[in-house]
């Protein structure tokens, strides 16, 4: 027993009593001081840096916070959602209006559903868009290209809107009556129903007249009566008309026997 | 066995002051002790507070019983702490607090040795250790006398011997830590203990032996 207490490194009684005996404790002055060394220690370096650099960080956080804030609101709004919402028929004509005058973006003639978005639903919508853009022209120039595609349908009102059109034609051309006009935009708009095709034909039939053929096309379905009008209008001195009206009058009539002694 | 108890709770104490997670201030854990390190490392005093109130009363203990003269005891415990506080900024928690602690201890210690030659016959705070004011030697318990002569035969032991008795009991080091505190090898550090122990051991028992 003895010599086993001997080769053991824990003794319970020796360790009772040392903890019976050692109840000192550091005194207050000391742990005082090396408190107040620790502090002022770990202030020195360390503190101090915090101490401009959580005031920095706020203010770095709140500047960029405001310039993000700012730059925000100054982005266009952009409305995502343009396709499904109703658009009124005034904002659909100033919006065709300005599609007139510029290229629709790729994106937006590539979209089908923002392309049917902006298609005209109501004619008198887009006549009235028409007129509102002549307005703005003014009288001295001459409108746009014809913006009543192939597909849309027919309308009852195109004839005055054609008058309409035809008010702005150059002076040289004031000669062609309102029955040719109307006759035209009748033929147009029966052709606008029909094949894509026809409706070309037209098309070609109406620039023809807006660029310069003085005869109607009504004396233009036989070949005497617009060599006729031919003879008319040089006798009447207007030798460009006649000269252009003879040469469409030869594409259309290449075989007629008495054209060149009309000429 | 009761005494083996309490002596595994001390020990246990200072011991488990490692096995919480770190960095863990204000969740119900007690910070470990690195932890607190690491965060008086980065400026917050109240961290380094809390680990001078774990340590200090032990280590002056420690201190006070290893160099048995008070005043130099209280400037070789300010000169640890002070190195302590200098060091944090090169400190990393390999190890475990408490032995870093008192391997600095030892350190400053083996300096004040070897700086003050005359250090081995002061027994200044023999009489002071030993002293029961109010209490004479007839009418101490038997109790206060086994303290009595621990006390005294713990003042007799040699250095090292009483160095590693002390970082056992006070610091609460296992054989490996009290051999990584002073420099030596474990198998040392198991030879000097067991010789302390027996020695207090015989002193305590021949009070009871005379009586």
């Amino acid at each position: 027993m003895s010599n086993e207490r001997k080769n053991r490194v824990d003794d319970p009684l020796v360790a009772d009593t040392y903890t019976a005996l050692a109840q000192e404790r550091a005194p207050d002055h000391l742990n005082k001081r090396v408190l107040r060394m620790a502090a002022r220690e770990g202030r020195t370096r360390y503190s101090r840096a915090r101490a401009w650099m959580r005031p920095a960080a706020w203010a770095a956080t709140i500047g960029l916070s405001l310039a993000l804030v700012l730059e925000l609101t100054r982005l266009p709004q952009i409305e995502p959602e343009t396709a499904n919402i109703t658009v009124p028929k005034k904002e659909l004509a100033d919006k065709n209006d300005n599609d007139a005058k510029q290229t629709v973006p790729a994106a937006e003639s590539q979209d089908p559903v923002s392309m049917d978005a902006f298609a005209p639903k109501d004619m008198a919508v887009l006549r009235e868009a028409d007129e509102r853009a002549r307005a703005q022209a003014g009288p001295d120039q001459v409108p746009a290209t014809p913006r009543v595609d192939a597909g849309t349908a027919p309308d009852e009102d195109a004839p005055a809107r054609r008058v309409t059109a035809d008010e702005n034609i150059p002076a040289k051309n004031a000669t062609v009556d309102r029955d040719s006009a109307e006759h035209v935009s009748a033929k147009r708009l029966a052709a606008e129903t029909a094949s894509g095709a026809a409706s070309l034909a037209v098309a070609a039939e109406e620039k023809a007249l807006t660029s310069g053929f003085a005869c109607p096309a009504k004396v233009r379905e036989s070949a005497e009566s617009w060599l006729a009008c031919i003879k008319q209008l040089r006798e009447s001195g207007q030798e460009d008309l006649a000269d252009s009206e003879y040469d469409e009058f030869q594409r259309n009539f290449p075989n007629f026997a008495d054209a060149d002694a009309d000429k | 066995m009761a005494a083996s108890a309490e002596s595994m709770a001390r020990s246990t104490t200072a011991l488990c002051s490692g096995a919480t997670l770190p960095y863990a201030p204000a969740m119900g854990h007690t910070p470990d002790d690195s932890a607190l390190m690491l965060r008086y490392k980065d400026g917050d005093i109240k961290a380094f507070e809390t680990l001078y109130r774990r340590h200090n009363d032990p280590l002056y203990r420690y201190l006070l019983r290893l160099c048995r003269h008070r005043d130099t005891a209280e400037d070789i415990f300010q000169d640890v702490w002070g190195k302590i506080v200098k060091s944090r900024a090169t400190y990393r928690p390999t190890a475990k607090f408490t032995t870093f602690l008192y391997r600095v201890a030892h350190n400053c210690f083996i300096d004040h040795l070897r700086r003050n030659k005359r250090h081995s016959g002061n027994t200044e705070l023999d009489a002071e250790l030993h002293s029961h004011p109010g209490e004479q030697p007839e009418t101490l318990t038997e109790r206060s006398l086994a303290k009595e002569r621990l006390s005294r035969a713990l003042l007799d032991l040699p250095d090292e011997q009483r160095d590693t008795f002390l970082l056992h009991e006070e610091a609460g080091l296992n054989l490996d830590e009290i051999a990584a505190v002073t420099g030596s090898n474990r198998e040392t550090a198991k030879s000097r203990l067991r010789y302390a122990v027996n020695k207090l051991r015989a002193a305590i028992d021949e009070q009871s032996e005379r009586q």
